[in-house]
């Protein structure tokens, strides 16, 4: 009895998170003008899609910035997780700290605070500020991914690489970077995500001249709901999930030695 | 000590991490081909003076000389000293080959001696065909083996081991004990062992510091420290011991004379002591010799008592003695063929003697 | 271990430079900001003032906050009630189900708010997949009006924010270890006492986390009120936006994020509390 009431709790939040989101994929398919009526399967919304140039065009800018954002953060993040594990220094237990805090920082206030540096260093707003603010934004995610997988290490093997007569450099690229390889693709795949699904952070920091998707669809969507919009966030849920999972994979692997 | 040169030179060694003085002024040589083992409970120290030598940590103050060089500040990757971990630390994203030929890569041999030399340590640790096995796909006695292979392929001056057969059961841990010693033997190089096992130290070392709260309390064989040891600390951390008050009462030509645990005795003592004195008598269990009171020996002996316990250990019997005034001593027997008569019963009334000579008296502080 | 290696530097200069350029530096910036005068030209006078902080008691803003502040804690109340039962069952379930289970609630924890707010849209609106469903049934007539209320919000911020207090909470009770559990049962504790006196405190520190992650977000997110509210809803996140983008008046704006961080500071030291009484080692 107790069983089925639990499985029956857990089906309907899992519904409540599920439900929502699978109607709008069903109904990206549907073949009619009115969102709720169906009409029979159809693609002709993903057709509609790929005609639209501006769309397109901030798809590609957004690809581009979540590439690089992802890499950057992701060699910044990475160094960062080894120096914060390896190394005892001045200001170490700052900038761990400060890295989590980074983590859960309201994105709006994150926003805003780069929005008057770039203002006050007068730069354009456009394609350098947002990659320096999604980088900002990753790099944490990276760094804590990195981490966990570190801490999992016996710290006597690093030890074990010096008195075997490996350099600092060799020990990073021989020792460290193979273990923690699935966490730092991991990183990557995350911080990609976190770049491309982004709004709070970019709303503020890019400009008319740099139009990126997250943006445009939630000026679409202020004007109602339209069918290409839900082929369009059909086809960013199905991206997030499959880089969700490969990353969940990759981070699972650790484990099962 | 052993006439030879040393090796390894520690002069005057402290380490402090914050507050904690964690080695206080420690002075020790060690002698080339040595096997020498810190023995000490846990946080004595005797890690961090391994990892001293190992270039992990820098001392706080003091010296640190490796074949005549001194060694504070050289880092690890640049000493030839090689390290046994308790984890064994082996690599785990690389086969058993790419662990062994690590250090070897590391100093940029040719790669048909990196294949030579790793193929002989494997069938020397009796790990042949094993080679392209990963860590995880070993037996812990296999990992220990590939540990003590990685560090030794490089021919260090010294191995430092530490707690290395910790992980392993009893009956492993014994096999390895006399596995290494024959090693060390063979290869001739210095060893450095720590252990809190005091069995385990015994069983291999050349010579043994017995080290307490950042001390080396006493350095010798392992039959000079446990016949003699110099201290309480010593004497009750190896091996079971029985300790006794005594205070001197006068001097004889050959003996002391003394009142232990309110008896008078006689006490034999390298050491002088002035008469007032307390004193601990110290004495091994299988130094006690118990007799039945209508024995003859049983006239010489210092105390009568009851049985309270016998344990049955195989080889020998444990005995537990409550002698008057209440304290309880512990004895060993062991099996003889033409003595029948260790078979005590609880309740029975007994004498306690001891072999002339064998007690250790130490100053009461 | 004396020599510093070329590459210890770089792994510990890289990181500081780039947190003290973007992150310590901008917020030292928005303090500032949060301190001066606005000027319609050029957005900032350097005229100092405590004005921006004054104006909260100002009841404009003073309702805006309260309602935030009510909006964001039924938020995190409700994401606990839901999410605390579940992550128990959870960490309690089989090996080979729960991986599965879990990765089920990752994955919206990583996909954009935006496109599942977006989704809500769909099924909530007068002509919306729930009301067609309802009127279908039979059991209405007319479609109820559920887009652009309170409700639609709250559900808004929930639905975003659920597994934000789902993980943590999985985290803390993954680290729940069975047989303390057990000990409680053999000392005569039932489910109700078990569950106060040992489950409870022992996973405080994941619903301290679970509530930080929900009900500061619940502050900021925008675009929930703006799209499931009408522009009725007004969240302080809502309130910073406008000063910056529509009525340009940063040093406001400023000192509204300010205070939200402040909010966040008192939250982390509550959070760092909770932990530390359940660590082994007493705090140094």
């Amino acid at each position: 009895m107790i069983r089925i009431v639990k499985a029956a709790y857990v089906s309907l939040v899992y519904a409540f998170l599920y439900v929502p989101i699978l109607v709008l994929v069903v109904f990206a398919f549907n073949d009619s003008r009115v969102a709720t009526n169906w009409q029979g399967f159809s693609l002709r919304w993903f057709a509609k899609l790929f005609g639209n140039e501006t769309l397109l065009g901030a798809a590609v800018n957004s690809v581009l910035v979540g590439v690089l954002a992802a890499t950057l953060a992701t060699a910044i993040g990475t160094l960062a997780a080894v120096a914060i594990y390896r190394y005892r220094f001045l200001g170490r237990k700052v900038l761990s700290t400060a890295v989590y805090i980074l983590t859960i920082q309201p994105d709006i206030v994150m926003g805003i605070s780069l929005l008057v540096l770039f203002m006050a260093v007068r730069m354009p707003l456009g394609f350098t500020t947002l990659l320096l603010a999604h980088v900002t934004f990753c790099i944490p995610f990276v760094t804590i991914t990195v981490l966990g997988r570190l801490k999992g290490f016996d710290t006597h093997i690093v030890e074990a690489a010096q008195d075997l007569g490996a350099s600092e450099y060799e020990i990073f690229l021989r020792i460290i970077l193979p273990m923690i390889l699935p966490a730092v693709a991991a990183g990557w795949l995350l911080s990609f995500t976190l770049s491309l699904d982004d709004v709070m952070v970019s709303f503020f920091v890019t400009g008319p001249s740099f139009e990126i998707l997250p943006l445009k669809i939630y000026a679409m969507v202020k004007l109602g709901v339209k069918p290409e919009v839900n082929a369009l966030s059909a086809i960013l849920l199905v991206l997030t999930f499959c880089i969700v999972f490969a990353a969940q994979l990759m981070m699972k692997e650790r484990r099962e030695k | 000590m052993t006439g030879r040169e040393p090796i390894i030179d520690i002069r005057n060694v402290s380490m402090r991490f914050d507050d904690t003085l964690v080695l206080d002024d420690i002075s020790l040589s060690i002698a080339n081909g040595e096997f020498l083992t810190f023995l000490g409970p846990s946080g004595c120290g005797k890690t961090t003076l391994l990892r001293l030598l190992a270039g992990f940590e820098s001392p706080t103050s003091g010296d640190i000389f490796i074949n005549g060089q001194r060694m504070n500040d050289v880092p690890p990757h640049r000493r030839e000293v090689n390290t046994v971990f308790q984890s064994y630390a082996l690599f785990p994203h690389m086969t058993v080959f790419e662990n062994v030929a690590f250090g070897l890569r590391r100093k940029k041999l040719p790669a048909s001696e990196i294949k030579g030399r790793v193929a002989e340590m494997l069938a020397l640790v009796k790990l042949e065909g094993l080679g392209g096995r990963r860590p995880a796909q070993l037996s812990g006695g296999q990992q220990q083996r590939v540990a003590l292979a990685r560090a030794v392929v490089n021919r260090p001056l010294v191995l430092l081991l530490d707690e290395p057969l910790s992980a392993l059961d009893f009956k492993l841990r014994t096999q390895m004990q006399m596995e290494l010693k024959h090693l060390q033997r063979r290869l001739g190089i210095t060893f450095v062992f720590v252990t809190h096992d005091q069995a385990e130290a015994f069983a291999m070392s050349d010579r043994v510091a017995v080290m307490s709260s950042g001390h080396i309390t006493q350095r010798g064989t392992p039959q000079e420290i446990y016949e003699n040891p110099q201290n309480l600390f010593v004497a009750s951390f190896v091996g079971e011991i029985n300790i006794l008050d005594a205070v001197i009462t006068g001097h004889a030509p050959d003996h002391l004379e003394a009142t232990i645990e309110g008896r008078r005795g006689a006490l034999h003592s390298r050491r002088d002591y002035p008469d007032g004195q307390r004193v601990k008598v110290l004495l091994r269990p299988e130094d006690l010799r118990l007799s039945r009171p209508e024995d003859p020996e049983a006239a010489e002996a210092c105390f009568s008592g009851v049985i309270k316990e016998c344990t049955y250990k195989g080889a020998t019997v444990d005995i537990q003695v409550e002698i008057e005034g209440g304290k309880a001593l512990q004895a060993t027997e062991f099996f003889n063929e033409d003595s029948e008569d260790i078979d005590y019963r609880p309740g029975e009334p007994v004498r306690v003697s001891w072999v002339r000579g064998w007690e250790t008296v130490l100053p009461d502080d | 271990m004396t020599e510093t290696s070329l590459f210890k530097r770089l792994s510990i200069g890289v990181i500081s430079l780039w947190l003290v350029f973007f992150a310590v530096v901008p917020a030292g910036l928005v303090v500032i900001v949060s301190f001066l005068s606005r000027d319609p030209a050029q957005l900032v006078a350097p005229v100092p003032t405590f004005e921006n902080y004054t104006r909260f008691f100002d009841p404009v803003f003073y309702q805006v906050f309260l309602d935030s502040l009510v909006l964001a804690l039924s938020t995190a109340l409700a994401c606990l009630a839901v999410g605390y039962p579940f992550a128990y069952i959870l960490a309690r379930s089989r090996r080979r189900a729960k991986s599965l289970m879990l990765m089920l609630v990752i994955i919206p924890f990583w996909t954009s708010s935006l496109i599942r707010t977006y989704a809500l849209i769909i099924l909530l609106k007068a002509n919306g997949v729930v009301n067609s469903l309802l009127i279908a049934l039979g059991l209405i007539d007319e479609p109820l009006m559920m887009l652009y209320t309170d409700g639609a919000v709250l559900i808004g911020l929930v639905y975003s924010l659920l597994p934000f207090m789902i993980l943590p909470l999985y985290a803390q009770m993954e680290k729940l270890d069975v047989s303390l559990l057990e000990a409680a049962s053999d000392l005569y504790a039932g489910k109700v006492a078990r569950f106060f006196h040992v489950t409870l405190p022992l996973t405080t520190p994941g619903i301290v986390a679970g509530f930080m992650l929900t009900f500061l977000p619940s502050f900021c997110m925008f675009y929930i009120p703006d799209l499931l509210g009408g522009a009725k809803t007004m969240l302080v996140g809502n309130l910073i936006k406008n000063q910056f983008l529509t009525s340009r008046d940063w040093p406001f704006g400023a000192a509204a994020s300010i205070i939200l961080t402040v909010l966040m500071v008192v939250l982390l030291a509550v959070y760092r509390q909770s932990s530390r009484r359940l660590e082994r080692e007493p705090a140094a």
